[in-house]
């Protein structure tokens, strides 16, 4: 399939591609809120699609991972208790996904998946197609590139669309992806050697253009694995940290959930499980009151052994930062992924005043 | 923030960059938003108690209850109150406060955990000045040195915490004065530790000494380390701009009061020392206490904050609700459950925020008539004699006014539960029932009403300034001060208690303690030879308990602390009072 | 059911006052079935549903050795466990499970089995207990070991007396506190090592108890001649999903719901955050 499956499509014939692929699925693409913002919703009509935006702060994972998902439903029919499993929402199709958060939906597609399969999870995955947008320009924030999370992908896509001017570029990864090529086969023609020419300079110019300004994992990592950190280090980050939980919740390989029952309303109540957050004191809380990590310090110290640490690499083959930058965006703090990498590395902390 | 639903009733929350507060930020109670709807116990349909008990009602019967007890406790001349909430919208408060002046005829209408906010206000910024930008975030970033007075604002306020974190990244200063360590004193350039009685004479010190350092008339000792206080004085003095940050605490109001004079003082002299005039932010508890307050919720003031004697807002007001409204003061919050023999509560639960809960919840045992207004069966929901189930947080439309005076509109984003109705509809279906002539079916005309009330918010005109009462002098410091926690109670919060993720510190501190405890400086339980979770019996001049104790350097010395949800327990040694001195021996 | 999260509905068959806040549950699965095919090993332990209230963890306190349905002895502390405790038998409740590694029964055989527990760190030891008596010749001598705070906080004090009638069976018993009519002994768990004859060359020490317990049980073991690896215990962490997905029970990157919570004293020792 690769290279050769490739193809290219005319920008003016888009729109009828979407109109096709909107007749028998839901697409859920950036665009417009009421208010002005740029949110991953979905779309009613192709017009509506985003085709030059930032990438919006609301994570993508929430439809893979809701925010509140139901798992199940406990009703109680003549006395006794059924368990019904939870209905999964039908295909959807995630557009003009940006790399890096196609990496992370397919992080966490196998944190579930590892050892004991989570098949919710599973069917969610399966009923979505991912078509992204390769970056030809890096965002503000990014640093997928130490990440090896873009700014294009050679893998973990349906679909990889690129802008090579009049015409997108497009890769099939999957047979799902091809699937949706097959809903209107008469507007995509095979790609030249030209376009995959226009589509190989787009990638070099990208990358060039992300320059030295990146996010140093390997030291930090080295550091961390074998607790070399200082533990001052984490003590003085810790009031630069509000415990706000943005970091977790917008992260797109952050995959910590609770569980909990919805009260019964009409007898019938629901299993959901719940974003949770590992800055959150009572995460570890336990029925004692004895809290293992009490000290924010001992969190912040957590999450990024969780994200950087090699002994979390060799397990997951990659670190937990798809370098989005989502988290220097909504940090209430400084305690986001670059800044604190960056402290590491230089072993002092000072408010985070490097990137203010 | 977004809130989206998933079409099955459960929402997710999603923060919003143009917003021009959070910028896309948000905190963990603005996280656990969606909760509310779904994991709290919902009040699902209207309730009337009979025969000691509460049972199911349709709308009709309990609003025709609730409107014949009100009816004929007035028609018998008893007094009637109606507490509007920090947890309501505007509209609901607006008609909160119709219902009590306009429909009650009574001037006993007050918003919960207004008073501690209102009484911060500088008397300066209780006029129109208010809704100048003055009080708006950018303007706080903005400023060089930032005056925290009291509290744990990283906790409850984030989003101000956050301003003050930029504040240091640019390389401004923080002064912290305030009894326990926090995130924030952490950080501080200079952190004053104080206790309530402290707090003045500190403020006053500090201004004497920054204005003196100022106009140049004072110098550290020559070879002396300059104090906290003349290190503090050193940051101010060359500062462009500064900003005082009142968070909340608890203590009497006339305490309060002066920590306000007194701040605004220190405002008035930093102007005329030729600095540019300071920003002052008190920060409320509630989300739209600042609203409530707008509104009128309050026993001494018209909506729109004026006078109860303006003859201008008179006017306007009996024009709009018809007939003579009642224009009296009212009690507080804080004396009303005790004053009334009729109650309408919208949307708050008194015995969450009372000094003294106990107390409280006998005396909304002893009303005649409680009708109460919520979303959840809150403890003075389940007290109550005729219960109408309103719309929650996401359910229903409406505005709010946030801290810096931006009033912001809510849009509902999921439907509410089959028997519930929005409270401002509810209002004014009491409003009907009443034979008010204000009653409006519809949100417009709520609003077209409060535009009525209140043309426009630079019409406000100056309160009376507030009359200064200085702090009792004390002989000596006590040798032992029983003080509650900030009133801010994570656990109270409704959005702490609806979210299965957030509840849990609360719950868990509850159940660790569950016979109450008192926190005390570890250095103070050494020289007592006590250890954690030893008991104590404290002694007042009105009464004495035993409680374990639970040890914490951040506390300072000579103080003891009771956690604000754990008041109740030591209610025997110190009653409603927000300090008390007491002694301590070992049991 | 196939869903990972998904628990199977349970009938609770009797249940049992331990002491006043700790009752033990006989429970089997409604479908006979899944009663049959359900297998497990001692230390493992289930995440049980109260349905409308939530899910917690709680240790299979019974042992595989007799089929037929499960046990779980829970202390009443809280949201779940209230809602449990106002269940009577024949209620249904879900069951799911079982999780994490369990007990290596396999490698205890041919050894001497010494069990220490503090409060309610019996049921999991209790479970391994009945194992061994089960398969009573493949053992070498039992000494169990067990202290509570009070004499009424004791559980299981029918089985206490009847392992100690077994042969090469000793049990010694302990409260922190003594009341009236208890002519035990008094102290704290460590001090019954020296009414029994411990030996440290051929044992396996299992311990059990609140973590500051098993602290100081470890050191004296350890100092009494045991390997850290012949000392083995069990860790606790606040727990949510019980199968590696939810990350509330990591201690650095062990998942103390899958690769424990049962670890010998070596891995512990390097186990770091
Ligand atoms: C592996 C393991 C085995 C356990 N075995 C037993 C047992 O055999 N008998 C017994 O009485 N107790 C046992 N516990 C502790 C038991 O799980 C808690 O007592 C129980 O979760 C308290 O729930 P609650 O809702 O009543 O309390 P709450 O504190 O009100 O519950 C709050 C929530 O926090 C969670 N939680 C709180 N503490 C813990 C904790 N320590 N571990 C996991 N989740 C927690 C629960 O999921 C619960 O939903 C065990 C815990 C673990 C981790
Ligand atoms: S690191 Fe930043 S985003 Fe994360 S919880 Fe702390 S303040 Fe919030
Ligand atoms: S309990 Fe969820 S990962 Fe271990």
């Amino acid at each position: 399939m690769e290279r050769n499956a490739a193809c290219v499509i005319a920008k003016h014939d888009v729109h009828d591609w979407l109109a096709h692929i909107l007749d028998r699925r839901e697409i859920i693409a950036p665009t417009r809120a009421a208010n002005g913002d740029e949110i991953f919703a979905r779309i009613t009509s192709p017009g509506e699609v985003l085709w030059t935006f930032e990438n919006p702060l609301g994570p993508l994972k929430q439809f893979l991972l809701p925010q509140t998902e139901p798992l199940a439903h406990f009703k109680t029919v003549d006395g006794h208790v059924a368990v019904e499993a939870a209905r999964i929402p039908a295909e959807r199709v995630l557009f003009n996904v940006r790399s890096c958060d196609a990496t992370g939906l397919a992080f966490l597609r196998q944190m579930y998946a590892r050892d004991l399969p989570d098949d919710t999870v599973e069917r969610r995955a399966a009923a979505l197609t991912v078509v992204t947008l390769a970056c030809t320009m890096p965002c503000p924030l990014g640093f997928c590139p130490c990440t090896d999370a873009g700014p294009f992908l050679r893998k973990d896509y349906d679909l990889q669309l690129t802008d090579i001017g009049t015409a997108l570029h497009v890769e099939v990864g999957t047979d799902k992806g091809r699937a949706l090529l097959d809903l209107s086969p008469h507007l995509f023609r095979p790609a030249d050697e030209e376009a995959s020419a226009r589509r190989t300079t787009a990638e070099q110019t990208a990358l060039a253009s992300f320059g030295d300004e990146t996010c140093h994992f390997a030291s930090a990592m080295r550091r961390i694995s074998t607790h070399r950190v200082a533990e001052g280090l984490w003590e003085a980050m810790s009031p630069w940290c509000l415990e706000c939980g943005a970091c977790t919740h917008l992260c797109p390989t952050c995959y910590c959930f609770s569980v909990s029952d919805a009260p019964a309303t009409d007898g019938c109540s629901t299993r959901c499980r719940l974003w949770d957050s590992c800055q959150y004191s009572a995460f570890t809380m336990e029925a004692s009151g004895h809290n293992p990590r009490h000290a924010s310090r001992e969190r912040i110290k957590r999450r990024f052994h969780h994200k950087v640490s090699a002994q979390y690499f060799r397990r997951d083959g990659r670190v937990g930062c798809v370098g989005c930058g989502r988290c220097v965006k909504a940090c209430m703090g400084t305690t986001d992924m670059p800044t604190v990498v960056a402290a590491i590395r230089h072993g002092t902390w000072d408010g985070g005043r490097i990137h203010a | 923030m977004h809130l989206r639903g998933d079409g099955e009733g459960f929402l997710c929350v999603e923060p919003s960059e143009s917003h021009p507060v959070s910028e896309g930020r948000l905190c963990a109670r603005g996280w656990a938003a969606s909760d509310a709807t779904r994991w709290s116990e919902r009040l699902l349909t209207p309730q009337v108690r009979e025969g000691g008990a509460l049972r199911p009602a349709s709308w009709n019967e309990a609003l025709g209850v609730a409107v014949q007890a009100l009816t004929s406790l007035r028609r018998e001349g008893r007094p009637l109150g109606v507490l509007g909430s920090g947890r309501a919208t505007n509209e609901s408060n607006f008609l909160a406060v119709t219902l009590a002046r306009s429909a009650l005829g009574t001037g006993h209408v007050d918003a919960g955990l207004r008073d501690g906010y209102q009484a911060l206000l500088p008397p300066r910024l209780r006029t129109s000045e208010l809704a100048s930008p003055d009080t708006d975030f950018r303007r706080l970033e903005q400023t060089d040195v930032v005056v925290l007075v009291e509290g744990d604002v990283a906790t409850t306020h984030p989003r101000v915490a956050m301003a003050i974190l930029r504040v240091l990244r640019r390389g401004g200063h923080l002064i912290t004065l305030g009894r326990r360590r926090t995130k924030l004193s952490r950080v501080a350039s200079v952190s004053l530790a104080m206790h309530d009685e402290a707090r003045r004479p500190i403020l006053h010190a500090l201004r004497c000494t920054v204005i003196d350092t100022m106009r140049g008339t004072y110098a550290v000792a020559a070879g002396a380390a300059p104090s906290a206080l003349e290190r503090a004085a050193a940051l101010m003095a060359p500062a462009r701009r500064a900003a005082f940050v009142l968070a909340p605490f608890d203590a009497d109001t006339a305490v309060l009061q002066a920590t306000a004079a007194e701040v605004t003082r220190f405002a008035d002299d930093l102007v005329a020392s030729g600095a540019g005039a300071p920003l002052m932010l008190p920060l409320p508890i509630r989300a739209n206490t600042r609203g409530a307050l707008d509104m009128g919720a309050v026993p001494d003031a018209l909506p729109g904050r004026f006078p109860l004697d303006d003859a201008g807002a008179r006017d306007r007001l009996r024009t709009l609700w018809g007939g003579e409204p009642c224009f009296t003061t009212g009690r507080p919050a804080a004396e009303m459950l005790g004053a009334v023999s009729g109650l309408v509560v919208v949307a708050d639960d008194p015995l969450s925020f009372d000094a003294w809960p106990s107390r409280a919840a006998a005396q909304l045992a002893a009303l005649t008539s409680l009708v109460v207004l919520d979303s959840y069966a809150t403890p003075t929901a389940r007290a109550a004699h005729v219960v109408l189930p309103i719309a929650a947080f996401g359910e229903e439309e409406g505005t709010l006014t946030n801290l810096e005076g931006r009033v912001q509109r809510w849009r509902p984003c999921v439907d509410p539960p089959p028997n519930v109705r929005p409270a401002w509809l509810v209002l004014s279906d009491l409003l009907h029932g009443l034979g008010a002539r204000f009653a409006p079916r519809t949100l417009e005309a709520v609003e077209q009403g409060i535009r009525t009330a209140v043309p426009s918010i630079d019409a406000m005109r100056n309160e009376a300034p507030v009359p200064e009462t200085d702090a009792p002098a004390r002989d000596a410091a006590p040798r032992w001060l029983l003080r509650r926690d900030g009133m801010f109670d994570w656990a109270d919060d409704a959005l702490v208690t609806a979210s299965p993720i957030l509840r849990r510190d609360a719950a868990s501190a509850r159940r660790l303690y569950p016979n109450g405890v008192v926190m005390m400086n570890a250095d103070d339980a050494g020289s007592l030879g006590v250890r954690e979770g030893w008991r104590v019996r404290l002694h007042s001049s009105m009464g004495e308990a035993d409680v374990p104790v639970t040890l914490r350097d951040e506390l300072e010395r000579g103080v003891l602390m009771v956690p604000f949800a754990h008041r109740d327990r030591l209610a025997a040694v110190s009653g409603a009072a927000a300090a008390i001195e007491v002694s301590v021996t070992c049991v | 059911m196939p869903e990972l999260l998904l628990p199977s509905v349970a009938t609770i068959l009797t249940q049992r006052d331990e002491t006043p806040d700790v009752r033990t549950y006989a429970l089997r699965f409604r479908d006979f079935a899944e009663q049959g095919r359900f297998s497990y090993r001692p230390g493992q332990f289930l995440e049980l549903s109260v349905f409308g209230t939530g899910e917690a963890p709680f240790c299979l306190a019974s042992s595989p050795t007799r089929p037929g349905g499960v046990e779980v002895t829970v202390r009443k502390c809280g949201r779940l466990t209230d809602a449990l405790f106002a269940l009577a038998p024949g209620a249904e409740l879900g069951l799911r499970g079982p999780c994490g590694n369990g007990f290596d029964v396999d490698a205890a055989r041919g050894h001497d089995l010494v069990f220490v527990a503090g409060g309610i760190g019996l049921p999991p030891l209790r479970s391994l207990i009945w194992n061994v008596l089960d398969e009573r010749d493949q053992f070498g001598d039992i000494t169990i070991l067990y202290g509570a705070r009070t004499p009424a906080d004791l559980v299981y004090k029918d089985e206490l007396r009847e392992w100690e009638r077994r042969d090469h069976v000793t049990v010694r018993v302990t409260v922190d506190r003594g009341a009236p009519g208890w002519e035990g002994s008094v102290g704290m768990v460590p001090t019954l090592f020296d009414q029994v004859d411990l030996r440290p060359d051929t044992s396996l020490a299992y311990v059990c108890g609140p973590p500051i317990m098993i602290k100081f049980v470890v050191k004296d073991l350890l100092a009494r001649g045991f390997a850290a690896e012949h000392v083995i215990s069990t860790l606790e962490r606040m727990m949510q999903c019980g199968v590696g997905k939810c990350n509330h029970c990591c201690v650095g990157h062990h998942y103390l719901c899958r690769d424990g919570p049962v670890y010998n004293v070596r891995e512990i020792e390097e186990m770091w955050e």
